[in-house]
């Protein structure tokens, strides 16, 4: 499912800070191995770090072939979402003197991953996508 | 449970410990100098010896693998995705000269170090240790990236305390407003005092003579406070308000707030001139990727001012009082700006406003917490280190050796190339990396390691694709 904050248009730049959990991220070691050009399969695996919710270090790993492949699909959703919205937003009429130049949306695909009985703690890689309608856009720090 | 099962168990259990060896790395790890401190690889007061730029490892084969792969697999799903369909929604006279349809213009991905060197893609929480901006190539080639000041409060250094404190209120009034906020006499406390320390370093740095090369552009500072009006450790994540900092140098030589005396004002002068000349020459020594696209074009560094007058590098989020960016000239070469710290000192002291503080061509001030393992290790090695110059209540002042400083810059330099030419591999005709930042904490032994997932670093390098 994805989700999109509603925007205001009282700014020339805006972020959009949300996440669209676009389902499950099966995560299971590959084998590690030479890379790949784009387009074609991609062997080794893609390690997911961040920290559980006491502070400490974790890792778990997924599949590069997985990983791209659910990453090319956020890709393609969050894109034929928003390009029509916003196309829809610029046609208004113009009720503010600035205009909507650049939206930053932020992704994630979460999964969830078994340490034991116990433990069990998301990871969301944290991806920005920014869309723009300038040659020259701004972008977010 | 008899007497015979309890001896199985026991002989299990003395086998099992007997084998049990302590945890090898990962030979998709990277090179453990490059992100281990000296404080996890010996015991505390033992010498610091700090390293040259020449003995730098790289990764092995397997990790080198790892890391393109992490790269690899961002660009190749950007490359999958299609163009969407779009169309025109206004008459062309109406656009702005840089109007083009509305589309995926790029992408920014965050990537972290475990603590066990992992390199991998950061997930929700912890410190990014290096993030990637990729662009969707024009026909006329890669655009310039440029950065946003989200949600800032602009400061310059004719505001008075006054002027200040008027420019936070409407994000006080908000976060109260949404009950966001349960303590508002707390947050405001701590948000003026905040706002106040940084509209000192402000009105200082202000005051700083412009050098040729590398020079101050600005200071920003992001704070982030919790329900109770404190300041949180972690920015940006769990908190109830953000203020945003930022004050950007004028091109103009000092403005009518600016402070050009005092001792604050002569360290300032000599912290920013110090780092300002160490840095191409750090470039020099590391032999930095140059013909690659991507070319290191900012550095920007924590710091923290004590008792009134002395500045230093600072890694505590609690402690930071802004990061000052240095950025180097357009158009200017590394060997057109590189010069020793020996003889800017000279330059230095020929000037009439400036006094030199006697450290300035030595060392490197870092502020550090009395009591902290660094600080120990310091205080008790007496190789590698200076000597404690002084102290308050919490923090403690420690004078890393300009050499030792210089080659660790130089091995973060290394290092920073490393991750910004691995990204570069991956670009395809359509996409490039056109942004690599690199995070690093420093050591008062004055090695540079990469911040780790749950580290704090104070030094970011920024390689921009430019010149092209």
């Amino acid at each position: 499912m994805l989700k999109l904050a509603v925007f205001a248009n009282s700014s020339s730049v805006f972020i959009l800070s949300t996440i669209g959990v676009l389902g499950l991220v099966l995560l299971n070691p590959g084998a590690s191995g030479a890379h790949a050009k784009s387009g074609d399969k991609i062997t080794g695996q893609i390690y997911l770090i961040g920290r559980d919710a006491l502070g400490a270090s974790a890792v778990q790993t997924v599949s590069a072939e997985t990983f791209r492949e659910n990453l090319s699909h956020t890709f393609a959703t969050v894109q034929d979402s928003l390009v029509p919205e916003l196309e829809t937003h610029a046609a208004l009429p113009d009720k503010n003197v600035l205009e909507l130049r650049t939206v930053a949306v932020g992704i994630g695909l979460t999964g969830q991953i078994g340490l034991g009985p116990i433990f069990h703690i998301s990871l969301t890689p944290k991806i920005r996508l920014v869309f723009s309608n300038s040659k020259s856009p701004v972008y977010p720090d | 449970m008899t007497k015979f099962q309890l001896s199985l168990l026991f002989g299990f259990v003395l086998i099992t410990l007997s084998c049990a060896k302590p945890p090898e790395q990962s030979p998709n790890a990277l090179p453990t100098a490059w992100y281990k401190t000296e404080t996890t690889q010996s015991t505390a007061g033992a010498p610091v010896q700090p390293t040259g730029p020449d003995v730098t490892p790289m990764p092995n084969a397997v990790a080198d693998e790892s890391v393109r792969t992490q790269f690899m697999v961002h660009t190749s799903a950007l490359e999958d995705l299609a163009s969407a369909p779009t169309r025109v929604a206004k008459p062309a006279a109406q656009h702005q000269a840089d109007w083009t349809p509305w589309h995926m213009d790029g992408m920014i991905a965050s990537f972290a170090v475990d603590v066990g060197g992992i390199f991998g893609v950061l997930t929700a929480d912890g410190t990014a240790t290096v993030k990637g901006t990729w662009q969707q190539s024009a026909p006329a080639g890669p655009k310039a990236v440029k950065p946003l000041k989200k949600n800032s409060l602009r400061l310059s250094a004719e505001m008075s305390l006054s002027d200040l404190k008027r420019a936070l209120e409407p994000s006080i009034r908000t976060a109260i407003a949404t009950h966001a906020m349960g303590n508002e006499s707390e947050l405001r406390r701590n948000l003026s005092a905040r706002g106040s320390d940084f509209l000192q370093l402000v009105k200082v740095l202000d005051g700083v003579p412009a050098r040729p090369g590398w020079h101050v552009d600005s200071l920003q500072l992001q704070l982030t406070f919790d329900a109770d009006g404190q300041l949180t450790p972690v920015v940006g994540i769990g908190g109830q308000l953000n203020v945003f900092l930022d004050w950007q140098k004028s091109s103009v030589a000092g403005t009518k707030g600016a402070i050009r005396t005092g001792e604050l004002f002569r360290n300032v002068v000599a912290f920013a001139q110090s780092l300002g000349a160490l840095i191409p020459e750090a470039l020099l020594d590391a032999k930095a990727i140059r013909s690659s696209g991507l070319a290191l074009d900012q550095f920007q560094v924590g710091v923290a001012v004590i008792e009134g007058a002395q500045i230093g590098v600072v890694q505590n989020t609690n402690t930071i009082q802004g990061k000052i960016i240095f950025k180097r000239d357009k158009g200017a070469k590394d060997t057109d700006t590189a010069s020793s710290v020996s003889q800017l000192a000279a330059r230095e002291t020929a000037m009439s406003d400036v006094s030199k503080p006697a450290w300035q061509a030595q060392a490197i001030p870092f502020v550090m917490r009395v009591g902290a393992p660094q600080a120990f290790a310091a205080a008790s090695s007496g190789t590698g280190v200076g000597q404690i110059e002084s102290s308050n209540a919490q923090l403690t002042l420690v004078q890393v050796p300009v050499d030792a400083f210089r080659a660790g810059l130089s091995r973060a330099v290394q290092m920073g190339s490393y991750f910004a030419q691995r990204a570069e591999e991956a670009d395809t005709r359509r996409w490039q990396v056109t942004q690599i930042e690199t995070e690093f904490d420093a050591s008062v032994g004055g090695a540079f390691k990469l911040a780790t997932v749950t580290s704090q670093g104070q030094f970011v390098l920024d390689f921009d694709r430019i010149g092209k």
